[in-house]
């Protein structure tokens, strides 16, 4: 295993004439908690979202540069995207449980990748296990999703991504639609599963970011301004601008 | 010159109740003159014998049965042809020149009178295809007037469907059709189920365009390709022609029976659906 799982090379990308991200050069390692901080519309969502290439779902985005995964471009013509948002899964900022039971809602992946319904059931319990929903939702896999508490159904869409087994977990502001008590458990889990997956967070909660991540990107309109040990951002920052941001002084 | 805010909310109150009444009493008004009317003459022969002498005597059975066959028929063809549309227009293109003339066409076609489909259904199916006057005929036409507004109602239930759900579905590793078909049908259901049900509604209580394309008769139909003649039409046929003032109320009742009944059922089977999705 390399000790770079992503590397983001010079890449820039454009919302028709929005220049949103600027030359952006980042490198996530393994089995870590990265964590990309930065006000409102500094492009750090989007940084987030080109990792699995969930831009283009949007008209009219065009990106340049490179990202590699595991060394191979992910924008190299004939990639194949199935493949690619398996591995890179994304977990939104408010939970989005599908319509459907707890059960569908996690057999969803497996299903629509043909693994044989024996299979699938094992592949639930362990999602469900690992996101600790198991024991509270075993009896009652057949309720709909949406009945859920907020957490839970966060826990659920994370169990849900687990179950087509990615490598790299996108959190895009995974507890800002959640009490604190929730958020709590939200960050414990996601200490537990960085022993299995690199996970790449975007937050607007700086405490959050000094909490669980290992590194920190701070970005500010469009531009990673600094990139570093959490540790290091946190406390003494090289730029001054992240200086005044991680002491609050604008945000 | 100014009120003081209790004054104004006080009025606005009273103001809107009154309105409100209006509106709802006209309506509840209409339905009871004609079930007063109407509901005496409904009695089982009513509902289970053919017509005689044109109607003013004997019941209504062929015209139910009609009524029936001609609308789900119609709507056999209109919803998945309307579905499909509408799916195709939300998630197989993007938006162009060409999807919004779809939609401007969609949209000119539901606001048409009726006897225009009438008309053409009579003249395209009955005439040139040769057709006839018969069920087909009319199913036919009434699925050409019905297809803009399930499209419409569809294209609006599947829109409203959450931008993240297709995110996710993608997420996973779904294609496009799987996304589709398991997730963004299946949240956008009660709003397609909804425009389905509005159109059952226009069919059964079509009258120009049946009369045109499904004819007058009043044998009881035993072929799609049998004329026959819809609820709606035998009411006018009674009452225009002064053959039975209370059969015309009679049939008028079994009409508004038979969509109150549909509605409330079509609604209890979309909640149930929605309870057990949500």
């Amino acid at each position: 295993m390399s000790d770079v799982k992503i590397q983001a090379a010079a890449l820039n990308l454009w919302y028709g004439d929005f220049h949103a991200l600027k030359s952006v050069n980042v490198s996530i390692r393994p089995r870590t908690i990265t964590a990309i901080i930065g006000p409102s519309g500094c492009g750090k969502s989007t940084l987030l979202r080109c990792l699995n290439r969930l831009n283009e779902l949007i008209g009219t985005v065009r990106t340049s540069g490179e990202i590699f995964l595991d060394g191979k471009d992910i924008y190299a013509p004939g990639t194949d995207m199935t493949e690619l948002r398996r591995r890179v899964g994304m977990v939104f900022q408010r939970p989005n449980p599908f319509p459907l039971s707890v059960y569908d809602n996690v057999a969803y992946g497996p299903k629509v990748h043909g693994v044989p319904a024996r299979e699938i059931e094992q592949i639930v319990e362990a999602s469900l296990r690992a996101t600790l929903l198991w024991d509270a939702l075993k009896d009652r896999l057949g309720r709909g999703a949406l009945e859920l508490s907020a957490e839970q159904q966060q826990r659920l869409c994370i169990s849900r991504l687990l179950a087509v087994k990615p490598e790299v977990l996108l959190m895009d502001e995974p507890c800002s639609a959640l009490d604190p008590i929730a958020t709590e458990h939200i960050e414990d889990l996601m200490r537990q599963l960085q022993a299995q997956y690199t996970i790449v967070i975007v937050t607007h909660n700086m405490q959050q970011a000094a909490r669980v991540s290992q590194e920190t990107g701070f970005m500010l309109l469009g531009e990673m301004i600094e990139f570093g040990q959490t540790q290091q951002i946190f406390t003494s920052p090289l730029n001054r601008l992240t200086d005044e941001y991680v002491t609050g002084r604008y945000g | 010159m100014r009120f003081a805010p209790a004054t104004t909310h006080r009025t606005a109150v009273t103001l809107m109740w009154a309105l409100a009444l209006t509106a709802i009493g006209l309506l509840l008004f209409i339905l009871g003159f004609i079930l007063w009317h109407g509901l005496p003459h409904v009695t089982w022969t009513f509902l289970s014998q053919s017509p005689r002498l044109m109607g003013e005597e004997g019941g209504v059975l062929p015209m139910i049965v009609g009524t029936l066959c001609v609308t789900v028929l119609a709507l056999l063809i209109a919803a998945p042809l309307g579905v499909a549309a509408a799916i195709y227009l939300t998630e197989y293109t993007r938006e162009s020149r060409l999807t919004s003339v779809i939609r401007f066409g969609a949209d000119c076609l539901a606001g048409i009178p009726s006897i225009i489909f009438g008309l053409f259904g009579f003249v395209f199916f009955v005439i040139t295809l040769g057709l006839g006057l018969c069920i087909v005929s009319g199913a036919l036409t009434l699925t050409l007037m019905v297809l803009p507004t399930i499209i419409r109602t569809s294209e609006e239930a599947i829109r409203a469907v959450p931008r993240s759900y297709r995110e996710v579905s993608y997420g996973l590793g779904s294609s496009r059709w799987q996304m589709v078909t398991r997730v963004v049908l299946k949240s956008a259901m009660p709003g397609i189920g909804t425009g389905i049900v509005l159109a059952m509604g226009r069919c059964i209580a079509e009258t120009a365009a049946t009369m045109l394309t499904v004819g007058s008769a009043l044998q009881f139909p035993t072929s799609a390709f049998d004329s026959t003649r819809t609820l709606a039409l035998h009411f006018y046929i009674l009452s225009r022609e002064g053959l039975s003032m209370a059969n015309a109320y009679a049939t008028a009742s079994v009409l508004i029976v038979a969509m109150l009944a549909i509605n409330m059922v079509s609604r209890w089977l979309m909640s149930r659906y929605t309870a057990r999705v949500r």
